[in-house]
């Protein structure tokens, strides 16, 4: 594809109005509310629906709701999540053994909250993730359950999932 | 012999063929739940309805016979029988069907062993209803009962197709399952005090459509979907099973029967199966090591190689030497082994352990070592039946064992009794056994998993065998092995081996140049597979492509 370059106009090519122009949008927004958010001493509220740290969540009895089905680590573009199986005497008889997601890897796109079918895996608005050491990204089961568990406004996900 | 009409394609149906089997064989899919090639036809699902013209009902296609009709009765002046597997009706009988099977299940895909390969989710996602009309309490059944050592039986999935009561009926005879319970709480158990505990006990898991019964040592290890499967031959006996190895990142998870109706058709033995079970946490090595004052010491390839040849090459004399190989070598190894014993020793020595076993009429052959009719067909010479090791090494200097643990249990003073002048053992395996130990020199070598290769079964049937992992670069098969071999001996100094005979020496020149024009060094196993194409008259024109999944079947091989 050939893309033409616009032939600038002789009032544009005066160069000085066009400047103008641009300091006067600057000069606006001195007047106008401030967005800048100063952050870390102020922080920012993220938006209801906002994509952050995947976690896991607990069902009422306690238990982990993942039953290790690996369709999170199946669909996950790129595969930040690791599972590895186990089986109970609980009767739902399989669970997560160990649960790895690397945040490093993940990409937030919320598709393991999406494809999981016992809503175990949730996206909280944590985005605070960054260190020194990338193995610390490497964030096992205890710590998701733990992290999910803080989140207030994922109380109400912790309902059991609906027959029907 | 009967001409059928099934949805405007026209079929010849032979005499004791049915219908489900003339469609599938023409290529016009009929779902089926509890029909399977090798077992007897119950018709027991309903899944394969059809429309018959002149049939008040749908009939099972899996039962259905076809006469032949006299020549006035025939339909449409030519026709035996008029088939429908698309109309509306019987897709709305697919419908139902499956709607009955699934009205009691589960429906606890996440946390079952099949999904991804379970014909209930094919067939319901290809001819079933998205939703059901049952809103009842479904009832309840056994679960996680185990029917025998390997095998987990849960009820709730069952969809009682009775395909794993007829094969322990039918193919291994034992007898163990039946239907306890009638009508709707019916379902599979052993009969009393029996447990599902014969040779073959897995294959039910294999051919149970569903996830109703799982292998105990693959349960929940992986989804099926994450597996990775390769073609390759099960190395416990001669018969060769086919068999597909599913391999996770590296990792051996399952091994499963692959079709082949010349050598083992839908099955294999639990005891290859496990094999999978069996070589995890052995020891394993992962670059040659010599013996000094008692510890191993691991040494770049050319400096053990470099060592271990000017310390045995023509240093005996064939009468002080014993080489012990193995039916776990391919095709491929023995040529690069035959090779390997014309230059280091001047003549092609060495015995094939000739290890027997228990055997049936199913599968499981005499003869426990997979390639044996492959050294046989290569002309090798083999020990007696099951011979002690001791026999073998009397008054020897040195012993090359390949592929053999051959001092399992021994001692080093037993060898050192046996056998007082020995000098050398040279150990080539994949494992770090007990034999390894006791040798001087080990060089460790790919797996039967970790290679190319070729091997002939007891019937004769060559077939090939593929890398379903891939090793560590310093474990190589054999005939790398010897192509390494080949490539420092042409740096070295042939002089160095100190014969006195320079003839000798001569001929090891000779061998290396012809060897160098074959190109068998270095380039992996196609050309090594050439030398053994030229060792067999029989394949001698057979390309790889032309070896299919079952491979090929060689005459004058095996035991006719
Ligand atoms: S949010 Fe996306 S990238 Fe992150 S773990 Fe889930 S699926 Fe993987
Ligand atoms: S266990 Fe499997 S093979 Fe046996 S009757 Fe049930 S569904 Fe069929
Ligand atoms: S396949 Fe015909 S009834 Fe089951």
């Amino acid at each position: 594809m050939i893309v033409k370059r616009p032939v600038l106009k002789w009032w544009e090519r005066l160069y000085l109005p066009v400047v103008e122009d641009g300091l006067l949008t600057t000069f606006r927004h001195l007047f106008k509310k401030k967005v800048t958010v100063q952050y870390p001493e102020e922080r920012w509220v993220p938006p209801e629906g906002f994509r952050g740290a995947p976690v896991l969540l607990t069902g009422l009895d306690g238990r982990e709701k993942c039953t290790s089905c690996k369709l999170c680590m199946f669909i996950c573009p790129p595969q930040a999540i690791r599972i590895v199986a186990g089986e109970t005497e609980h009767p739902i008889e399989k669970y997560p053994q160990e649960f790895y997601i690397d945040y490093g890897l993940c990409i937030f796109c919320g598709y393991c909250q999406e494809v999981c079918p016992c809503e175990a895996i949730w996206l909280k608005h944590e985005f605070e993730l960054a260190d020194f050491d990338r193995t610390n990204l490497i964030f096992g089961k205890d710590k998701l359950l733990q992290m999910g568990r803080q989140e207030p406004y994922l109380k109400g996900k912790e309902k059991p999932l609906k027959k029907g | 012999m009967a001409l059928v009409w099934i949805d405007g394609k026209e079929i010849v149906v032979e005499k004791n063929e049915t219908l489900l089997q003339a469609a599938l064989r023409e290529g016009i899919y009929i779902p089926y739940y509890c029909y399977h090639p090798s077992l007897s036809i119950v018709g027991q699902c309903r899944m394969c309805l059809v429309k018959i013209e002149g049939m008040p009902k749908l009939m099972t296609a899996c039962n259905t016979y076809v006469p032949e009709l006299p020549k006035e009765k025939k339909i449409d002046g030519k026709y035996d029988m008029k088939v429908y597997t698309r109309t509306e009706e019987v897709k709305e009988a697919r419908r139902g069907i499956l709607e009955f099977l699934l009205l009691n299940h589960p429906l606890d895909c996440p946390i079952c062993d099949q999904a991804g390969e379970c014909q209930l989710q094919i067939y319901s996602y290809e001819y079933g209803n998205a939703r059901s009309d049952f809103r009842f309490e479904k009832l309840h059944f056994p679960k996680r009962v185990e029917l025998g050592e390997h095998i987990v039986y849960d009820a709730e999935r069952c969809i009682k197709c009775t395909r794993c009561i007829r094969f322990c009926n039918e193919i291994t005879k034992t007898q163990e399952l039946t239907l306890i319970d009638r009508g709707a709480n019916t379902y599979v158990d052993t009969f009393e005090g029996k447990k599902l505990n014969n040779p073959y006990s897995v294959c039910t898991v294999d051919i149970c459509p569903v996830g109703a019964l799982t292998f105990k040592e693959f349960r929940f290890k992986e989804r099926v979907w994450f597996l990775q499967g390769s073609n390759s031959v099960c190395p416990e006996c001669s018969r060769n099973c086919a068999i597909r190895v599913d391999t996770y990142k590296g990792e051996i998870m399952r091994i499963v029967p692959r079709f082949n109706p010349e050598v083992n058709n839908y099955f294999m033995c639990d005891f290859g199966r496990l094999l999978s079970e069996r070589i995890k946490n052995k020891e394993l090595r992962n670059s040659p090591a010599i013996k000094e004052n008692g510890a191993f010491k691991v040494k770049s390839e050319k400096e053990f190689y470099t060592t271990l040849l000017s310390k045995i090459t023509r240093k005996y004399n064939s009468n002080e030497v014993s080489v012990i190989l193995s039916g776990r070598m391919t095709n491929e190894e023995i040529e690069a082994y035959k090779v390997f014993s014309l230059i280091v020793f001047g003549e092609v020595v060495g015995e094939f352990l000739y290890v027997t076993g228990d055997e049936d009429k199913i599968l499981i052959k005499k003869e426990k070592r997979a390639n044996y009719f492959g050294a046989k067909t290569l002309k090798m010479k083999f020990t007696k039946e099951n011979e002690d090791v001791t026999h073998l090494i009397k008054n020897k200097k040195l012993v090359v064992i390949i592929r053999e643990n051959v001092f399992k249990g021994k001692k080093e003073e037993d060898i050192k009794k046996n056998a007082p002048s020995l000098e050398t053992v040279v150990t080539f395996d994949t494992f770090f056994t007990e034999t390894a130990q006791l040798s001087d020199f080990y060089v460790p070598l790919a797996g039967w998993f970790e290679m190319e290769g070729t091997v002939i079964n007891f019937n004769g049937q060559l077939q090939k065998i593929s890398k379903c992992i891939t090793p560590p670069k310093g474990r190589k098969p054999f005939y790398d092995v010897v192509s390494t071999v080949l490539t420092i001996l042409k740096d070295m100094d042939t002089s160095d081996f100190k014969s006195e005979k320079t003839k000798e020496i001569e001929s090891i020149k000779k061998v290396l140049e012809e060897f160098k024009n074959r190109e068998v060094m270095n380039k992996g196993f196609y050309p090594w597979f050439k030398e053994v194409k030229n060792a067999i008259p029989e394949i001698k024109n057979l390309s790889l492509k032309d070896l299919t999944s079952f491979g090929i079947f060689l005459k004058e091989s095996g035991n006719g």
